[in-house]
């Protein structure tokens, strides 16, 4: 038996094993050479969606302790030219690591119990206060203060971004995972503003659930875990005192479940599930909703949101953009400091509804009021009666801001995260007729955000 | 908790989303370069090779002496003085003994190497521990010092000791050109992250080394292979140990008990991947410019009994052990009380070296119960096959407590695996995750078994008379490095997920 190779299969062996040296040494230099290409670094991600890493400023302190270094690696491998086509390919080969079902859960979230503290008979009595209190001549939500099931997830990626999410048929649903002491600083909150508020301001609070509480059959959320959104939402509605008009959103939206009211690709709602929120709205005011069917429509595609970038090995079905544009005016002033003074010139003018043809396929929820500002104001100029709200806003609000332009002669828009501006104050002082607070329900369960309310509110 | 999800709708200009900061989780609380990451590879050894390349032969211990001072200095220049500190006291040390035939003073110098080098160590790894220990007992003190542990303190500190130690012996020469013994301690590829390479291995080599053109293949093949180990397999079991056995008590008391049993599993895969790919790595750079240190592993997994275990596990520190401590304690040859002593002391050490807590020495301990047992008790008494299972076993739980440095946490994670913990047996969750990682675990799991090697044996025996296996072979061998490095690349771009596990170390 044979037991070495023969002198030409070794030199064959050599000739194979000098093209792999080879290869590996040209994979090297190019890849060095790649990396110092720096006017090809990318400022941002666009699959990913955020801004990359910058170059790091340099101080002595952190020279010394390394992190200078550490910051320097960071910005090498985030701004690598050529990163988003990469992870692109990355993506495809992650789908190879197991077996990728039509159906799939990612991440987990922690649920506190709702209701686990609060509920008593005052809160009852409230509730019942509510039919008077309100124009709308039904409640617009059940009243409840018992409590409801919390299911639990069984997953969390450490420091992902993909927390609580089911993937299925194509589509992404995010999850809700009610958090007591949110709840509590949100709507302390919400009520000393009303108070201070009261005889000036009428408050008005928008709970939205996310698409998994609107379009998933119970079987199905039980897969994702996680709380009851409309016991939720029921149960900060329920406890608000009358001060505060609560307006009613999982109902109507269960009741056009079959529409289109939830990107399949992105965490934010629809300008049409806005719509039938805004109607609802309008009831519990007293005004007259526009007819939607009378507005100039737009239509984008394709869109692949948030979730196609927290994804990205996930087949999703893409997207689609519809928007109408309000009937008076597609102009609005955005302010860029966080004064929110509407009287500076630190501001540009921009559609309310965009109907920019550049706007890319990861963006397109930016076409409504330019996505997360600060401060913005819009002048219907065929409304001259001095009504005027201010909208305060994460990027859900975004939606809904638009069919508010319709019912008012002045619409400020605050995004909480970006401004500084204490709101009550702000109202008091330019003599604001409806304070809305608008929120998705995963972002008023966050601490962070209710401690942000707590904060600005006053 | 859920602010991961709050994705705003704008396009970033410089202004930091506040609600999305945790976007980006590098998972690295330290500046280290790894070797697994693109600075290393694009920048640093790319450029670290061309250098050494294109030099004169007598440079090139020049320029690996500096490349391997900044590559320590990336985690904080700073912690070079301590580096330089323990070499030039090791140096002088080793001189001194060298140069003196008086006994006593010989032992004099090993004493002041050894207390000032694990006084060094002592102080940076230990201190937090027995300032804990002492306040949980005594109220004192009242604050805890915040000692930063420098990069690869463990591993270098070792390294010079067993340099004195031999020079002490007469088992090497004394080096004595202090950049020589500089590079010794500071080498790049083995300096923060082992293997414990002695002295007397590398001792002609840092002097006179010859690369081969089959070594500088099977160094390139190796690194490659440990990268990959690393950036495609443990960074991909170690994301899922993470979210399924996870540190945090009270995600954890939520995760189904089948969780818990397959994030355990991961991490058990991880925690092998992790250590030897880093190993592979360093052996195959090694290889690249001519050093040849010893293996670290040799198929863990795949031993018959907990003492088989710990002579294929980090063999660099067992045998480190096994040299400077157990022998001269008398090894095995004692009354059998000595013998328990000895152990007892080598395991205490071991596991106090893993870090300073005290689940690590416990952990020592509860190896040393095993390695008691199967020398009174067990024997060779366990069947051929459940031997496996039995010594997989053991090692399961003793990463159980090596995972967990909160002792109260323990009993959770035990009553979470048999789901005494309100957290069920099984979540859809934990069958997606499952399923979508499946072949992923497969490879992990073929990985720390030497089946590829076995099969790349028989396919070299085949090419030897078969044609067509020797293309293969050929083609295998030419592919193979590449095909790994540049998914390996794919793997680091996103980087999002890149630990190393034994860097506290």
């Amino acid at each position: 038996m044979k037991k070495h190779f023969s002198k030409k299969q070794k030199r064959t062996l050599r000739l194979y094993r000098s093209i792999s040296v080879g290869l590996i040494v040209l994979c090297m230099a190019v890849g060095t050479l790649t990396g110092i290409l720096f006017f090809a670094r990318p400022a941002a991600s666009q699959i990913e969606n955020r801004t990359l890493a910058s170059f790091p400023a340099f101080s002595l302190g952190s020279f010394l302790d390394g992190s200078w270094f550490g910051q320097i690696a960071l910005w090498y491998s985030d701004t690598y030219p050529g990163r988003d086509t990469l992870l692109k390919v990355q993506h495809h080969f992650d789908q190879l690591k197991g077996i990728q079902s039509n159906e799939m859960v990612i991440g987990v979230g922690q649920a506190d119990t709702i209701g686990k503290t609060s509920s008593n008979s005052s809160t009852a009595s409230k509730a019942a206060n509510k039919d008077g209190t309100h124009n709308s001549a039904q409640p617009q939500h059940d009243t409840r203060t018992e409590i409801p099931d919390a299911h639990a997830l069984a997953e969390d990626i450490q420091g992902q971004i993909m927390e609580g999410l089911l993937v299925c048929d194509g589509a992404v649903y995010g999850g809700y995972y009610f958090v007591e002491d949110s709840y509590n600083t949100y709507t302390q909150a919400l009520e000393r503003a009303a108070k201070e508020l009261e005889g000036i301001t009428d408050v008005y609070s928008i709970l939205v659930p996310n698409n998994s509480g609107v379009l998933l059959d119970q079987e199905t959320l039980n897969k994702l875990g996680g709380s009851d959104q409309k016991q939720a939402i029921d149960y900060y509605y329920t406890n608000y005192s009358d001060l505060i008009h609560s307006v009613g959103t999982i109902d109507i939206l269960r009741e056009h479940s079959n529409e289109y009211l939830y990107y399949r690709t992105d965490h934010h709602w629809t300008p049409l599930g806005a719509y039938y929120v805004y109607e609802n709205f309008c009831k519990a005011k007293g005004i007259e909703p526009v007819d939607r069917s009378t507005l100039e429509q737009v239509h984008f595609e394709p869109f692949y949101g948030s979730y196609a970038s927290q994804l990205p090995g996930v087949n999703l079905n893409a997207d689609q953009f519809d928007g109408w544009i309000p009937k008076d005016t597609n102009t609005m002033k955005v302010f860029t400091d966080e004064e929110a003074n509407p009287g500076s010139d630190q501001y540009y003018e921009h559609a309310i509804v965009s109907p920019d043809p550049n706007i890319d396929e990861f963006n397109q929820y930016m076409r409504l009021i330019a996505g997360d500002q600060p401060f913005e104001v819009i002048d219907n100029p065929n409304i001259q009666d001095g009504s005027s709200c201010l909208v305060i806003k994460e990027s859900y609000g975004n939606a809904f801001v638009p069919w508010l332009v319709n019912n008012y002669d002045k619409v400020y828009v605050m995004d909480f995260r970006y401004s500084e501006v204490p709101i009550v104050t702000w109202c008091k002082e330019h003599e604001i007729e409806d304070l809305i607070l608008i929120n998705n329900m995963q972002l008023a369960a966050s601490t962070s955000v209710a401690d942000r309310y707590d904060a600005l509110l006053h | 908790m859920l602010q991961t999800n709050i994705l705003p709708c704008k396009k970033r200009q410089g202004k930091l989303d506040w609600l999305s900061t945790k976007m980006i989780s590098y998972g690295k609380e330290r500046n280290i370069m790894v070797f697994s990451s693109l600075v290393f590879l694009f920048v640093f050894f790319s450029l670290t090779m061309a250098v050494y390349l294109f030099v004169p032969g007598r440079k090139r211990n020049l320029v690996l002496l500096i490349a391997s001072l900044i590559f320590y200095g990336w985690g904080g220049p700073m912690y070079l003085l301590l580096l330089l500190t323990q070499t030039v006291v090791s140096y002088l040390c080793a001189l001194q003994i060298a140069h003196t035939r008086n006994p006593k003073k010989k032992k004099f110098w090993l004493i002041v190497e050894c207390t000032a080098l694990l006084g060094l160590l002592a102080y940076f790894k230990y201190t937090p521990l027995i300032a804990r220990t002492m306040q949980f007992l005594s109220g004192f003190p009242e604050f805890i010092p915040d000692i930063i542990l420098p990069i690869g303190i463990s591993f270098y500190t070792f390294q010079l000791l067993s340099y004195v130690i031999d020079v002490y012996w007469g088992k090497v020469e004394v080096q004595r050109k202090f950049s020589n013994l500089l590079l010794y301690s500071s080498l790049f590829h083995q300096c923060i992250a082992g293997p414990i390479v002695r002295y007397q291995t590398v001792a002609n080599e840092i002097e006179n080394r010859r690369v081969s053109f089959s070594e500088l293949y099977s160094g390139i093949r190796r690194f490659t292979i440990g990268l990959a180990k690393k950036a495609i397999l443990a960074n991909g079991v170690a994301a899922i140990a993470d979210s399924l056995a996870s540190t945090d008590l009270e995600v954890l008391i939520q995760t189904p008990a089948l969780g818990i049993w397959l994030g355990l599993l991961c991490y058990m895969l991880q925690i092998y991947l992790d250590f030897s790919a880093y190993s592979d790595m360093a052996i195959g750079m090694g290889q690249m410019v001519g050093f040849h240190y010893m293996e670290n592993f040799n198929y863990p997994y795949m031993a018959i009994s907990v003492q088989d275990f710990w002579r294929r596990w980090h063999i660099s520190l067992s045998t480190f052990f096994r040299d400077y401590v157990y022998i001269p304690l008398g090894g095995s040859r004692q009354s059998t009380l000595i013998y328990v002593r000895n152990m007892i002391v080598v395991w205490f050490l071991t596991g106090l070296w893993h870090g300073a807590s005290w689940n690590f020495i416990l952990w020592g301990f509860y190896y040393l119960i095993f390695l008691l047992l199967e020398k009174f008790v067990i024997r060779q008494r366990i069947p051929h096959g459940w031997n496996v299972f039995y010594t997989l076993s053991v090692v399961f739980v003793g990463w159980i407590l090596f995972r967990y440095q909160d002792l109260t946490m323990l009993k959770d994670v035990f009553a979470g695996m048999f789901g005494l913990a309100s957290n069920g047996w099984f979540s859809y969750s934990v069958l997606t995750s499952f399923l979508s990682n499946l072949f992923l675990i497969g490879a992990a799991v073929i990985g720390c078994t030497n089946l590829s090697v076995w099969v790349e044996r028989i396919l070299a025996r085949a090419a030897l008379t078969n044609r067509f296996c020797f293309v293969l072979y050929s083609w295998e061998q030419m592919l193979l490095p590449v095909v790994l490095l540049l998914l390996s690349i794919l793997a680091l771009i996103g980087d999002v997920y890149n630990p190393f596990l034994y860097f506290q170390f």
